[in-house]
């Protein structure tokens, strides 16, 4: 009975010990189609425009519009440890941080906010330069995004 | 092993559980109980009453974990210890039957005494909700009782276990009350004492809640009725999402093992050292 | 066989064609012969031409047929299909085109649209306004109608079922975008992804019934919109309602929206709503609150719902304020109330101009009978509290665990939280909403036949048992023949917590030979005789003639009948049943216990209850129940101590006569008559070994001796 007991406890802790601070440096893990976006509650489907980041404390927030982020993060501030979004060409995950932003006004992203982020200098600054927009940084994003999103665009 | 010997004591240990004045009362228990949770349930708001069965189904899972591991505790820990106090054992060890083929055989009529008993309530709730024109897909229902079956004999084995390891029936009983209070009570609330101090991430605390049976019975009853576990927040959005289709098949067989594992360790404890008289 | 294999390729190729995504609608031969148009300007075959020929205003009534698409109306046209004409896209582009104001498209099926997301392939795309999409059927097109730009359109009486489809790639059933004024009446929408309504002002939604999609309609930028009388069922979320002012969302029955999200409303940054006689029953949260109202001054009111059997109530996002709540009823949700993330609630009202709402679980009374309690509702559940800032012990729920933890923070008012919320004026009854019959179809007779069939299992099983029992009884033991019945015991040894009270005892015994254990009280008689019987173990080897207790203990003990000291059967079993049972266990045909309940003399006592029998019957029941398999070997166990001299003579008599008959006999006895009438050999037993093994005589002269 004991070795019993103390295998259980064992595994148990060697189960708490393997899992902990796993992920830190990963993008969240992302269940399209189930996972809820932190933001605005809706389910998050489309690859090109989900985003999301890890905090300091290991908590990872996922969104289904890089506006909705930007928004989250503006109205809830937190210990930010690495933000993440999708190329909008490959469909891959890209740190934030180093991609271009572009809003080329045609495309609709889940809340509106019309934004998409390229891991390539150039892809982005030819998307901009034919809807005639410029390109963002990550920190303009943060800093421009509305507390909600505004594409009323006739 | 002898099949027949084994149905011999198997009818002798049902015949005797008829007249048992505890099966009685539990039977009669949990058939009120049931059948009340039903009433109250359905007589609640009448424009629409039928599709709250969801809600039912969850106080019927409160009261079954609640009353089911009792019944099948105390019966089966009175089962061996009380043929021991009653000086009975002995005789029947002299008779040309294996330590085996007795527990089997006891095992066998005594879950064959609480499967009627819980049938028969559920029967009754289950004509009730008819009359009263609720609702209620029969195979659920039927899956629903399927499981509160498993999880009677679950508590019946691990009756069995302390019957065979405790000497007197006083003890026996009261261990087994000991042992309904741990797993009803003291183990949930050790794991969410431990799961707020540590800590524990959505995977270990699912894994570690699988060690308690009720807990098992509760999430398989759960996402058999509702489809789904998202009742029981991340955890079971986790699990549904880890384990997907093997969930269910996976939780039935952790039932299956909590009702073989403690009947082995009764079968080698006896072969081992134990003296049954 | 081979019409096995013809049922089963039949139904792969059902699946097969089922499971197609791009599979057509199937149209009837004869459909196609008899298509035509009639129009003002005559009658036409080819629905393109008449199109063409058309002008504006005129109307065109098309009779059947299946007409290809895409169909383009750039005039203000009314198409009017009878008999249910097709327009088929054939899965390439969208079916039909409008860019003209003012059309009508009414009782077409309109089918098998392309299933590009990004062109937004759909089976009506309307780009102009007044357009009135009517009573058409929509049958595998991805997106169903779409109004871009098309103010003042309807959509009414629409069947619409899109290309069923993964539900990232499916389509919106019906998407309007910059279109005000817009009516949506009366659809039948099951599958789709969302309905959507984005940009579009005073909008009026009414009696649509939208099942199995994704979000059952979501709103951005819709101000002034009506959503009333609708049916939003099944879906993730019923209605996700988003950036919008002055919404009026009435009498609409909401239920069993669940999966991701599962919200029956999701109302987010929506400013001066009015929430009104909507049903949310079963839901996994009735109505979820998010940052609304935004505005600093405008509210958003919630009047007279029933909110019933939801996992939550209402959910609120922990900044949410300024929410009024009245004549609400709160029935039986696992959770009523809840805030996500923290335990307070800013200032919302949960009670306007005096009238609060129904708490199925509020504890107060009425004593003035006006309908409200006396007393506040206060909702402060221990439980739901922990919850809010640790979601994943809702692992937990359903656990008696909980309750208790519940129960313990009422009796211990240190430990009870803070009230989450206090209705003042509580009502007393639930407020039905008007008009919101809600007709549930059930059937109760599947589970009448579940609960019958339940009685007849139980019936089965109560008697499964004996019929069991009678199905294996048929092959009856081997026997060992009498001659062969030697008793060996050899090395024989037993220690309790190792102490030994059987001390390698070895000694054998001859067929038809009678031998008495002899020896004071704790001697070791009893334990010597539990050992040889198997009854506990112990070291060494007892054999009957080929029969090894420890490799064959059940044939080994079927060749020994056993007469306990004390005998402790079933008090409540009668003597038959008693009979019976060790019958079964010793392979006794039911005719040897009668008999020897005969030979016995018990027959008269065989429906007492065995606790009932006097000392002497008892002991003859033992003997009949040991003699059951006919065993050659007899051992008995103080077999007289309980019985009065006369009992004790016809008992020993009995036994006499059975050692004459060939039973091989060893009983344990401290009684000198019963082993002088009884026994050849006797062994002495002293402290748990053998001192001494000799014949009858020479004891009894060595216990002559020792009494002089």
């Amino acid at each position: 009975m004991k070795t019993a007991t103390f295998l259980i406890t064992l595994s148990f802790f060697l189960s708490v010990s393997c899992t902990s601070n796993a992920g830190l440096g990963e993008p969240p893990k992302l269940f399209y189609g189930e996972d809820v976006c932190d933001e605005c509650g809706m389910i998050i489907s489309d690859r090109r425009f989900a985003s999301g980041y890890t905090t300091k404390q290991g908590i990872s927030r996922k969104f289904d519009d890089i506006g909705g982020m930007s928004v989250f993060l503006k109205k809830y501030p937190e210990e930010v440890y690495a933000i993440w979004v999708h190329d909008y060409g490959d469909q891959n995950w890209i740190k934030a941080d180093e991609a271009y932003f572009v809003v080329p006004g045609n495309i609709v992203t889940p809340m509106g906010h019309g934004l998409i982020a390229y891991s390539d200098r150039q892809e982005a600054k030819q998307t901009a330069s034919r809807f005639g927009v410029e390109v963002l940084s990550l920190e303009k994003v943060l800093k421009v995004v509305e507390t909600h999103p505004l594409l009323h665009k006739h | 092993m002898s099949i027949f010997s084994v149905l011999v004591i198997a009818r002798k240990e049902f015949r005797d559980a008829k007249r048992n004045r505890w099966l009685i009362l539990y039977a009669l228990i949990f058939g009120a109980l049931s059948f009340s949770i039903v009433w109250l349930a359905l007589s609640g708001t009448s424009s629409y009453s039928s599709v709250g069965f969801g809600r039912t189904a969850a106080s019927l899972i409160n009261m079954v974990i609640l009353i089911v591991p009792l019944m099948g505790l105390t019966l089966g820990s009175l089962s061996v210890a009380g043929e021991r106090d009653k000086k009975t054992m002995l005789y029947l060890l002299a008779q040309p039957v294996t330590k085996l083929e007795i527990i089997i055989g006891k095992y066998l009529g005594l879950s064959l005494a609480l499967i009627v008993s819980l049938i028969c309530g559920f029967g009754v709730t289950g004509i009730f909700i008819a009359v009263k024109a609720g609702s209620l897909q029969p195979i659920l229902y039927a899956a629903f009782i399927f499981l509160t079956i498993l999880l009677a004999l679950i508590s019946l084995s691990f009756g069995f276990l302390i019957s065979v390891l405790v000497q007197k029936s006083v003890t026996a009983i009261s261990t087994a009350l000991f042992v309904w209070l741990f797993l009803v009570l003291f183990t949930d609330l050790g794991l969410m004492g431990t799961a707020l101090v540590l800590n524990l991430r959505v995977r270990e605390l699912f894994i570690i809640t699988l060690s308690n049976p009720l807990q098992v019975y509760k999430i398989a009853t759960i996402l058999t009725l509702r489809g789904s576990l998202e009742v029981l927040g991340p955890g079971g959005i986790y699990a549904t999402r880890t384990y997907g289709s093997i969930l269910l098949p996976g939780l039935i067989a952790i039932m299956s093992a909590s009702i073989i594992i403690p009947l082995g360790i009764c079968y080698s404890v006896l072969c081992r050292k134990k003296d049954l008289r | 066989m081979r019409n096995i294999w013809r049922f089963i390729a039949v139904i792969a190729i059902i699946i097969f064609l089922n499971v197609d995504p791009s599979s057509m609608v199937k149209v009837a031969a004869e459909d196609i012969s008899v298509g035509y148009i009639d129009s003002d300007q005559g009658r036409f075959h080819i629905l393109d031409e008449a199109i063409q020929a058309a002008n504006e205003g005129d109307t065109l009534h098309v009779f059947g047929g299946v007409h290809s698409s895409p169909v383009m109306i750039s005039k203000s046209l009314s198409l009017i299909g009878h008999n249910r004409p097709v327009l088929d896209g054939e899965n390439r582009g969208t079916v039909v085109k409008v860019t003209a104001p003012n059309v009508l498209i009414q009782g077409f099926t309109i089918a098998n649209s392309g299933q590009s997301l990004d062109e937004e392939n759909s089976g009506i795309s309307v780009e102009a306004s007044g357009v009135t999409v009517q009573g058409n059927q929509f049958e595998n097109t991805l997106f169903g109608v779409y109004l871009k730009e098309a103010p003042n359109s309807q959509i009414r009486d629409n069947i619409i079922h899109t290309k069923s489809l993964d539900l990232p790639r499916r389509g919106d059933p019906i998407r309007v975008w910059y279109s005000n004024d817009v009516l949506i009446e009366n659809n039948e929408i099951t599958e789709g992804r969302d309905v959507i309504l984005w940009y579009s002002e005073r909008l009026i939604i009414r009696g649509n019934n939208v099942s199995g999609g994704r979000y059952g309609l979501h709103f951005m930028y819709c101000d002034d919109t009506t959503v009333e009388n609708n049916w939003l069922v099944n879906n993730s979320v019923g209605a996700f309602l988003m950036y919008s002012r002055r919404l009026r969302f009435n009498r609409n029955y909401v239920s069993n929206n669940r999966g991701p999200s599962g919200f029956g409303v999701g109302l987010k940054d929506m400013d001066d709503a009015i929430i009104r006689h909507n049903l949310f029953v079963d839901n996994r949260i009735g109505a979820s609150l998010d940052n609304s109202p935004r505005e600093v001054d405008s509210t958003v009111l919630f009047d007279g719902n029933i909110f019933s059997f939801n996992d939550i109530g209402i959910k609120f996002t922990p900044s949410v304020r300024k929410n009024q709540f009245t004549n609400n009823s709160f029935e039986d949700n696992l959770e009523q109330v809840s805030i996500a993330g923290t335990t307070k609630f800013l200032d919302n009202l949960w009670s306007v101009d005096g009238i609060g709402n129904y708490w199925s679980d509020y504890v107060g009374y009425d004593a003035d009978y006006d309908g409200k309690g006396d007393i506040p509702y206060e909702s402060r559940k221990l439980f739901e509290q922990v919850l809010a800032t640790h979601p994943n012990l809702r692992l937990f729920l359903f656990s008696p665990a909980v309750q208790s933890i519940d129960l313990a923070a009422k009796a211990l008012p240190t430990i009870q939280p803070k009230p989450k919320l206090i209705d003042e004026n509580p009502l007393m009854n639930i407020s039905v909403p008007p008009a919101t019959s809600i007709v549930v179809d059930s059937s109760s007779r599947p589970i009448t036949i579940l609960s019958l069939s339940l009685f007849l299992t139980v019936g089965a099983l109560v008697y499964a048992p004996g019929l069991l029992t009678r199905q294996f009884d048929k092959n009856p033991p081997k026997k060992l023949p009498a001659e062969d019945s030697v008793l060996i015991v050899s090395g024989l040894t037993k220690r309790f917590d190792r102490v030994p009270i059987v001390k390698d005892i070895s000694f054998s015994i001859l067929p038809g030979e009678a031998v008495a254990l002899w020896g004071s009280n704790g001697a070791g008689k009893s334990t010597l005789i539990h050992c040889i019987l198997g009854i506990i173990p112990s070291e060494g080897k007892v054999n009957i003639g080929p029969l090894d207790l420890g490799n064959n203990p059940k044939d080994f003990r079927k060749s020994v009948g056993f007469v306990p000291q004390e005998i402790n059967f079933h008090p409540d079993l009668d003597v038959l049943e008693t009979l019976d049972f060790y019958s079964g266990l010793r392979r006794a045909h039911k005719s040897v216990g009668e008999k020897l309940l005969e030979d016995l003399d018990l027959y008269g006592h065989s429906n007492k209850k065995v606790g009932q029998l006097s000392g002497g019957l008892k002991q003859r029941l033992a003997l009949a129940l040991a003699l059951l398999s006919d065993p050659p070997v007899l051992v008995l166990d103080e077999p007289t101590t309980n019985l009065d001299s006369n009992t004790r003579a016809n008992f020993l008599t009995y036994l006499n006569e059975l050692k004459t008959g060939g039973k091989t006999l060893i009983f344990a006895s401290h009684r000198l008559e019963d082993v002088m009438h009884l026994a050849d050999r006797v062994l002495v037993v002293e402290k748990g070994q053998v001192k001494k093994d000799c014949p009858v005589n020479i004891f009894s002269e060595s216990i002559a001796e020792n009494a002089i």
